[in-house]
C-alpha cells in the first residue's frame, strides 16, 4: 500500500505492524507527534497508552511491560534519552527486550530542537553503567523508519536485548511517500528457532516461579552473567551488521555516512562524479554493531575516508578503528542541529583531493 | 502431630533469610506470604522487589518477582499490571526508594488510582548502605549522616507519607501499621489483606506503609529496636486505617 | 506423672540469629536463649518447658526468619 507519511507518524505504524503491546512516553520536541498518534490509536487498538510522569518513570514502564514478554515501547528526544540511561542499564543487565526511539536534537544540555546527530557515543557507547550494548538502527528514510520500527521487537526477542532506534528531528518531521509492500529498507530478521520465552513474569500457574534481576552477589556469577552478555554481543555482531553501499566499486574516496547526513552525501557523491571525481558511500543502518569489516574491506583498495556527521565527530571514531591507519579519514560535521549541506560537502572533498 | 495454623506459608521458599538479627523484613514478608496463600492468588501473583535490603525478597518468596531500579518500583508495576490486569501486583519499598528517590513515583502511581499494592517498610534508616539519615528518620534520631542527630533547621521533617499519599484522589486505601507484637503484626496483615482485596476488587491504589525494626541501621540490639519502634516511632507515625473509600 | 504435651514446637536452631523476640513474647516461658552458638555464631533459642505449650503461636508471629512451627498432638 502507498501511503505519505512523516517520519515520526511511519514509526508509529511501523511499531503497530510490529506487534507493540504498549506505549509510555513523556512529552519532548521533536518527537510529539508519536505519542499525539498513540494517544489516539492505541486505545482503538486495545493496546496501553500512558503519559508518564517523566522519562525515567516511562523506561521503567517499558521495564515492567518487557517483563511479562509484551511489546512495549517508549520514544523520547536527547534530554529525555540522558534520563532514561540508568533504565537502559537495568534492561541490559536483565536482558529484558523492547524498543526506544531517540529523535535526536541538538546538545548538550537542553540545547535546541533541531534534528541532530550529537548522541552516537550515547547511543553506541552503552550511554549507562557497566559494559552492555544496545542493537542501534539509524534509519535514512521515511520508509526506513517504518521497516526497522516493524522488526524491531523480533530483534529485540530474538537476543533479550534493547533495540534503540536513532534519527534525527529532522527524519522524524520529514514526508515521503512509500510503499509498505516494497522491499525497500526491509530488514530481514533471520529466527532459526522459536524465540524463547520461559523467562517471562506471568504468574507462576503450572510451572515454578521466576525472577528477574540484574544484582549477581555471589562469587562469580556477575563475571559469568557479563561473559554471557558478551557471547550474546559476538552473535549480533556475527549476525545483525546492516549497511549499504553507493558507488563504493571504484570509489577514490569513501564517504560514510547515517541518517539525514547520509542523505546529504548521497547528493553529493553523484554530483561529484558528474565532476569526475569517483565518490562512493557507505551508510551504516546498523550503529551498533557497526560495520567495521566492511568499512576494513574497502579501506585495502579506497584511500580516503571522509566522515560525514552532524556533531563535532563520533562516528568517525568507528571509522578510524575500522580503517586501522591503512587509509586517511577525514571528518566533516557540524553540530549544534545544523544541517549539512551536499554542497558543503562537495566543497570540502574538492579541497582534499 | 498435626500442623497448626503456625505453619510456614507455601507462598515461601525453603531458603533461609540472610537478613541481620531483628530484622523486621522477614515478619513481613511472612505475613505477605500468608496473605497470598489466603486469598489464593500466589500463581497470579507478581511482586516489584526494591533497591535495599530487600531486593532480595525475590529469593525468599514462592512467586514470580522481578527487581527495579531504586526508586521505581511503581513505575515497574505500572507496567505490568497495564498489560496484565487480571494479575495481582505489589511492589515491597524501603523509605530510601520510595520517600526519597522514588517520590515522584508514588505520588503519581497513586494519583492515577494505578490498580497496584504498595507495601511500604519505614524503618527510619537506609538500612543496606549503613544506616544514613532517610526521609523518615525522627527529629533527633542519630544515623551514620546525621551524628549529632537530625535537625530540622538543616534536614527538615520525617516525611509522613501515608498522610501525603492518602489526600490524592486516586489512593482508595491506605494504612500504617507495625510488627512490633503480634496483636500488631496480626493488625498489619489484616491491612495487607485489605489493600490486595482492594486491588482484586479493581477499586485502585491501595498502600500499606509498615513500621519496622532495622537493629544493625539504629545501631540497637533487636529487642531494643523492637521497643523503639513500638514506643518511639508510632508517636511520630500514628497507626490505623488512614482511608478506605 | 510427666504432663502430656498437647502442642510440639519445631525450630530450626541452626538457622536462629538469636533476636529473642519469640523469647519476651512467649507467654508462657517456654523459651530461652542457649548458652551455645550454632553454625552462623549466633545463641540460639531452645526449648525449655515445652509441657507448658499452650500452641498460641505468639513465638512464630514473631519470628524473623520463620523458623518455628508449631504441631498439634493427635489424641
Amino acid at each position: 500500500m502507498k501511503k505519505v507519511l512523516q517520519g515520526n507518524i511511519a514509526l508509529c505504524e511501523g511499531a503497530i505492524e510490529g506487534g507493540l503491546d504498549a506505549y509510555y512516553a513523556y512529552p519532548i520536541t521533536p518527537q510529539n507527534e508519536i505519542s499525539a498518534y498513540f494517544a489516539e490509536v492505541l486505545p482503538k487498538l486495545n493496546k496501553v497508552f500512558l503519559q508518564a510522569e517523566s522519562e525515567i518513570a516511562a523506561i521503567n514502564m517499558v521495564f515492567g511491560t518487557a517483563v511479562t514478554g509484551k511489546r512495549a515501547m517508549t520514544s523520547s528526544s536527547s534530554p529525555g534519552i540522558s534520563l532514561m540511561q540508568e533504565g537502559i542499564s537495568y534492561l541490559c543487565g536483565c536482558e529484558l527486550p523492547c524498543l526506544i526511539v531517540n529523535v535526536m536534537r541538538g546538545g548538550p544540555g537542553l540545547g535546541n530542537i533541531s534534528g541532530s546527530q550529537q548522541d552516537y557515543f550515547q547511543s553506541t557507547r552503552g550511554g549507562g553503567h557497566g559494559d552492555y550494548h544496545t542493537i542501534v538502527l539509524a534509519p535514512f528514510s521515511v520508509k526506513e523508519i517504518y521497516e526497522f520500527a516493524k522488526s524491531s521487537f523480533i530483534l529485540a526477542e530474538k537476543y533479550r536485548i534493547p533495540v534503540l532506534i536513532i534519527y534525527d528531528g529532522y527524519l522524524g518531521q520529514m514526508m515521503e511517500i512509500f510503499d509498505t509492500e516494497s522491499n525497500e529498507g526491509k530488514l530481514d530478521i533471520t529466527v532459526d528457532q522459536p524465540i524463547d520465552k520461559n523467562w517471562i513474569l506471568d504468574g507462576a500457574k503450572d510451572r515454578h516461579s521466576r525472577k528477574i534481576r540484574s544484582l549477581l552477589m555471589n562469587e562469580g556469577e556477575l563475571e559469568k552473567h557479563n561473559w554471557n552478555l558478551k557471547e550474546k554481543y559476538e552473535k549480533i555482531k556475527k549476525n545483525e551488521v546492516r549497511a549499504k553501499f553507493y558507488e563504493t566499486d571504484d570509489a577514490e574516496i569513501c564517504l560514510v555516512a547515517y541518517g539525514i547526513a547520509a542523505r546529504a552525501a548521497l547528493e553529493a557523491i553523484y554530483k561529484l562524479r558528474e565532476k569526475n571525481i569517483k565518490a562512493g558511500l557507505i551508510r551504516p543502518q546498523t550503529l551498533w554493531p557497526f560495520p567495521y569489516n566492511e568499512i576494513a574491506n574497502l579501506a585495502k583498495k579506497v584511500k580516503k575516508f571522509l566522515v560525514v556527521e552532524m556533531n563535532l565527530g563520533q562516528m568517525v571514531e568507528d571509522v578510524k578503528l575500522a580503517v586501522n591507519g591503512i587509509a586517511d579519514v577525514y571528518f566533516y560535521g557540524r553540530p549544534g542541529g545544523s544541517l549539512v549541506s551536499s554542497k558543503e560537502i562537495i566543497d570540502y572533498i574538492v579541497s582534499i583531493i | 502431630m498435626n500442623p497448626t495454623k503456625f505453619v510456614k506459608p507455601k507462598s515461601l521458599k525453603d531458603t533461609h533469610h540472610n537478613y541481620c538479627p531483628g530484622c523486621g523484613h522477614g515478619i513481613i514478608h511472612r505475613i505477605i506470604a500468608e496473605v497470598v496463600d489466603e486469598l489464593g492468588i500466589r500463581e497470579k501473583t507478581i511482586a516489584v522487589a526494591p533497591v535495599g535490603c530487600a531486593v532480595f525478597a525475590y529469593d525468599y518468596w514462592d512467586f514470580d518477582v522481578t527487581e527495579a531500579p531504586h526508586g521505581r518500583p511503581p513505575a515497574v508495576a505500572t507496567g505490568i499490571k497495564r498489560v496484565l490486569p487480571d494479575r495481582i501486583v505489589f511492589t515491597y519499598q524501603g523509605d530510601g526508594d520510595l520517600a526519597a528517590i522514588g517520590t515522584s513515583e508514588i505520588i503519581h502511581t497513586a494519583n492515577r488510582a494505578e490498580n497496584i499494592t504498595v507495601i511500604f517498610v519505614n524503618n527510619t534508616v537506609y538500612g543496606m548502605t549503613q544506616g544514613q539519615m532517610a526521609p523518615t528518620t525522627l527529629i533527633g534520631q542519630k544515623t551514620l549522616t546525621t551524628p549529632y542527630g537530625r535537625e530540622v533547621t538543616r534536614d527538615g521533617y520525617p516525611l509522613k507519607v501515608s498522610e501525603l499519599i492518602s489526600v490524592l484522589d486516586g489512593a482508595r486505601y491506605v494504612a500504617r501499621g507495625t510488627v512490633t507484637n503480634p496483636k500488631n503484626i496480626t493488625i498489619t496483615k489484616s491491612y495487607i489483606k485489605t489493600a490486595f482485596i482492594t486491588q482484586i476488587e479493581n477499586k485502585g491504589f491501595s498502600l500499606v506503609e509498615i513500621l519496622s525494626m532495622c537493629p544493625a541501621g539504629i545501631h540497637m540490639s533487636p529487642v531494643e529496636a523492637l521497643n523503639w519502634v513500638e514506643n518511639e516511632l508510632t508517636k511520630c507515625f500514628p497507626l490505623g486505617v488512614i482511608k478506605n473509600v | 506423672m510427666s504432663k502430656k504435651n498437647k502442642f510440639l514446637l519445631k525450630i530450626n536452631y541452626e538457622n536462629c540469629k538469636g533476636c529473642e523476640y519469640c523469647i519476651i513474647t512467649c507467654p508462657q516461658k517456654v523459651l530461652s536463649l542457649s548458652d551455645e552458638v550454632n553454625k552462623l555464631g549466633y545463641r540460639f533459642v531452645k526449648i525449655i518447658n515445652q509441657q507448658n505449650c499452650n500452641g498460641c503461636g505468639r513465638c512464630y508471629i514473631m519470628c524473623p526468619d520463620y523458623l518455628i512451627e508449631i504441631f498439634s498432638a493427635t489424641d
